[in-house]
């Protein structure tokens, strides 16, 4: 059964996981295209086609955000506030995944109107497990809104 | 003949008198029937009976009225002279004459007892007046007789009731002298007292006679320099009222006396009277009393406490001492008026309150007229002895009271700030600590894999991740050692000049402003500031390190260090002319281990670091920039004075 590939977009300001997280994902899923930002600025120049994603096809939407909170520039909470307010993109799930367990940062996110909240965990195995669910979760058994062929 | 002469005259006169007065017509009818009855008398009997009658009738009125030698005496002269008259006639003319006589004697008889009736009859209404006149007389004089009577034992009376009432007094007096509860003596002017009453015996322990032995009044007092006052001064005004004395008793023992003193005259002579009483007790009360308010006045002064008393129409009707000092005299002033100033009732009136619910009220009011001096007043209700409700107020100064509690809730916002950042602090280090984590777990289990799969391009890759990351976790734990280590470790504050400062700064960086060719440029005159140096140097390489690190292309990079003045705050400022910083991280980048650059290699935690430096310096930090238009940091310190620059120029030389 062919399908369409899937993008994700991953917003993620640290290196190491943003190499890691990419290397998992296309490991544990097929078809899936992931794009990087590094800021909360950039997520949101990606995501609302500004600045140096000014070209619309430079810019696929997103079937998944996959967030980091603390960011440089604008903050992760920030992206989150912008995607769930725009008419456009609030559909698309958004998952926070981060290194933070704080409670005071899981009800900003779901004040934020978060898709689910993911606290990244230690160790490659339990990293590709948690994965390996969301992708399959999200990308496979979850029905989006809209059709679009 | 002399004498007889007279007699006749008086018979003439009698006659006279007899004859003058008409006979009144009972009388002479009365006299004819009586001689008529006589005649009737001689006829029934046939005996000369009135003969004898007439003949001794004259007889009988002689011897009547002249007695009975003058009777027998004319008896006889009768018989005489008809015994001469018919001797010498010898006829018998005695027979002859007698009838005739007879016959003139009843006439005359007649005539005689008419006249004579007439004449009793005058004389008895003449008597009658007399008597009447008499009577009336005596009974005028009876009764003033009566009266001055009566007067007299009235006076009697009296005397002897006044001399009762002399020896009563007396008596009453000496009794008054003795029992008095008054100590009394009576002295002469010497001093010497012939006479004490009881009370002084009691009050003095002396009696009469030992005062007598003792050298008299000055015996009594406590010093003979006082007694010898008291008694000049009773001299020379005549009385001493109400005045207050040491006195000594027999036993030695010292006493206050109250002594009143008189000069009287007493039994002809001058003498001294002295009333006294002991009035230590009193004295001794008084000075109690007079302790006891003082020290409840000090502690009221000392612990500021006001005490007043307001009634229902909200009148003063007392204040304590030291308010009345503050507030002037209370009598006829309102509550409100007199501590507030105000024309009517204080919102919110505790005396209206305690009034109503009989039931003590605390509140705070600030006492606008004492510097708006803080203080609780608790308003208690009570009732008078006529039952009236007032209100009894406790005033306590809160001035410390409050001043603790404004720097408690000072503290405690301090606290809660302390620990909101702590908190953050603590969420922010572990999140941050964790991200590596994450990192440097899942490489090494990444690193094993590749290793098993032989997979060994991968491995390099693998490991430089691992290094990054605990490389980055050894950073973040130093940085936060570092953080910890400001504000609890400091070196004590120096003055220093901001020049000097300046100048070790840029030592410092010497190559890496070489490095960047960029040109600084520091003010002169700068003030002297009260810092811990090593900090502040810390604060300034940071900032200037930072200018540097975000020059971006800049061609002509260029650092300003200066200072403004303005409002009498001194603001120091770094300014670059690098890519600036966008309004929404002007904050952030203050915050633990914000990085503007996820690249750079810190932490972090530099400008955390140096935020919180500034602050123990009770300083302020804040940034101006917009993005492209380079970026200035600005901060404020503790200022001294001006100070020289020349230090500072030596370093800018320096630069290139």
């Amino acid at each position: 059964m062919k399908k369409k590939a899937r993008t994700i977009l991953l917003i993620e300001d640290d290196e190491g996981h943003a190499t890691l997280i990419t290397r998992i994902l296309e490991e544990v899923c097929a078809d899936v295209a992931i794009q990087v930002v590094n800021d909360g600025q950039e997520a949101l120049e990606y995501l609302f086609h500004s600045g140096k994603y000014a070209a619309q096809e430079m810019s696929t939407r997103p079937d998944l955000v996959l967030l980091d909170l603390r960011l440089p520039r604008v903050d992760g909470q920030d992206v989150l506030k912008a995607i769930k307010q725009s008419e456009t993109l609030k559909a698309i799930p958004v998952v926070v995944l981060t290194s933070s367990e704080s409670e005071n940062d899981v009800v900003t996110a779901y004040r934020n109107h978060a898709n689910s909240y993911l606290v990244k965990p230690l160790g490659f195995g339990e990293f590709s497990e948690l994965l390996r669910g969301l992708s399959t979760y999200w990308l496979v058994k979850n029905r989006p809104l809209g059709n679009e062929k | 003949m002399g004498k007889n002469g007279k007699g006749v005259e008086s018979l003439l006169e009698r006659c006279k008198l007899i004859f003058s007065s008409v006979p009144d017509l009972k009388v002479v009818l009365l006299g004819l029937i009586a001689v008529f009855l006589i005649g009737l008398l001689d006829y029934v009997t046939g005996y000369e009976l009135s003969f004898g009658i007439f003949y001794l009738v004259p007889i009988v009125l002689v011897t009547w009225r002249r007695g009975f030698r003058m009777g027998t005496l004319i008896s006889l002269l009768c018989a005489c002279i008809w015994l001469l008259v018919d001797l010498a006639s010898g006829h018998q003319y005695s027979n002859f004459v007698i009838p005739y006589w007879n016959a003139g004697v009843r006439l005359g008889f007649f005539l005689g007892f008419a006249f004579l009736m007439n004449r009793v009859k005058l004389t008895s209404e003449a008597l009658l007046e007399a008597k009447t006149q008499l009577e009336i007389r005596v009974q005028e004089r009876t009764t003033e007789l009566q009266k001055a009577t009566e007067l007299l034992s009235v006076e009697l009376a009296e005397r002897k009731r006044a001399e009762e009432a002399l020896w009563r007094s007396e008596v009453r007096y000496r009794m008054l002298f003795r029992t008095v509860p008054i100590g009394l003596l009576i002295a002469d002017l010497a001093g010497n007292v012939p006479e004490i009453n009881r009370a002084m015996e009691a009050t003095t322990g002396f009696s009469q006679n030992e005062i007598e032995s003792a050298g008299g009044i000055a015996s009594l007092c406590a010093t003979p320099d006082e007694c010898k006052q008291f008694l000049e001064f009773l001299l020379e005004a005549g009385k001493v009222r109400n005045h207050e004395m040491r006195l000594q008793r027999k036993d030695g023992t010292i006493y206050w006396g109250l002594l009143n003193g008189d000069l009287v005259a007493l039994n002809g002579q001058e003498q001294i009277l002295v009333a006294l009483r002991d009035i230590t007790a009193r004295k001794l009360a008084n000075e109690e009393t007079r302790k006891l308010k003082q020290q409840i006045e000090l502690i009221l002064g000392i612990t500021k406490t006001g005490l007043d008393i307001i009634d229902s129409q909200f009148n003063l009707h007392y204040v304590d001492p030291f308010w009345a000092k503050v507030y002037g005299d209370p009598a006829g002033r309102k509550c409100y008026e007199y501590f507030m100033g105000r024309s009517e009732v204080c919102p919110g009136c505790g005396v209206q309150k305690a009034l109503e619910t009989k039931m003590p009220v605390t509140s705070e009011e600030i006492l606008v007229r004492e510097n708006n001096r803080p203080i609780q007043v608790t308003t208690i209700p009570f009732q008078n002895e006529k039952g009236e409700w007032l209100t009894a107020e406790v005033n306590v100064d809160i001035t410390e009271r409050k001043r603790l509690a404004d720097e408690r809730e000072r503290y405690l916002k301090e606290l809660e700030q302390r620990n909101a950042e702590m908190e953050r602090f603590v969420y922010t280090i572990s999140h941050e600590l964790r991200t590596p984590l994450v990192t440097a777990q899942a490489y090494t289990d990444l690193l094993r894999r590749d290793l098993e799969r032989r997979a060994s391009e991968k491995v390099a890759a693998d490991l430089r991740f691992i290094e990054n990351a605990v490389s980055m976790m050894a950073r973040l734990l130093e940085d936060t050692l570092e953080l910890s280590r400001t504000g609890r470790v400091m070196s004590p504050p120096e003055d220093v000049p901001f020049s000097a400062l300046v100048r070790d700064a840029l030592v410092q960086l010497t190559e890496q402003l070489k490095w960047g060719g960029v040109e600084v440029a520091v003010a002169e005159d700068f003030p002297t500031v009260h810092v811990d140096r090593t900090r502040l140097v810390e604060v300034l390489v940071n900032l200037i390190e930072n200018s540097i690190k975000f020059m971006g292309d800049q061609p002509k990079p260029k650092i300003e260090i200066g200072y403004r003045t303005a409002d009498n705050e001194t603001v120091f400022f770094v300014k670059d002319n690098g890519i600036g910083l966008d309004p929404g991280q002007h904050k952030k980048v203050f915050q633990l281990f914000y990085k503007v650059d996820k690249k750079s290699k810190g932490s972090g935690a530099g400008l955390a670091i140096v935020k919180r430096i500034i602050e123990v310096h009770n300083g302020r930090i804040w940034v101006e920039s917009e993005e492209g238009k380079g970026c200035t940091v600005w901060f404020t310190l503790p200022v001294l004075g001006p100070g020289t620059s020349e230090d500072a120029q030596v370093a800018v030389r320096g630069a290139p």
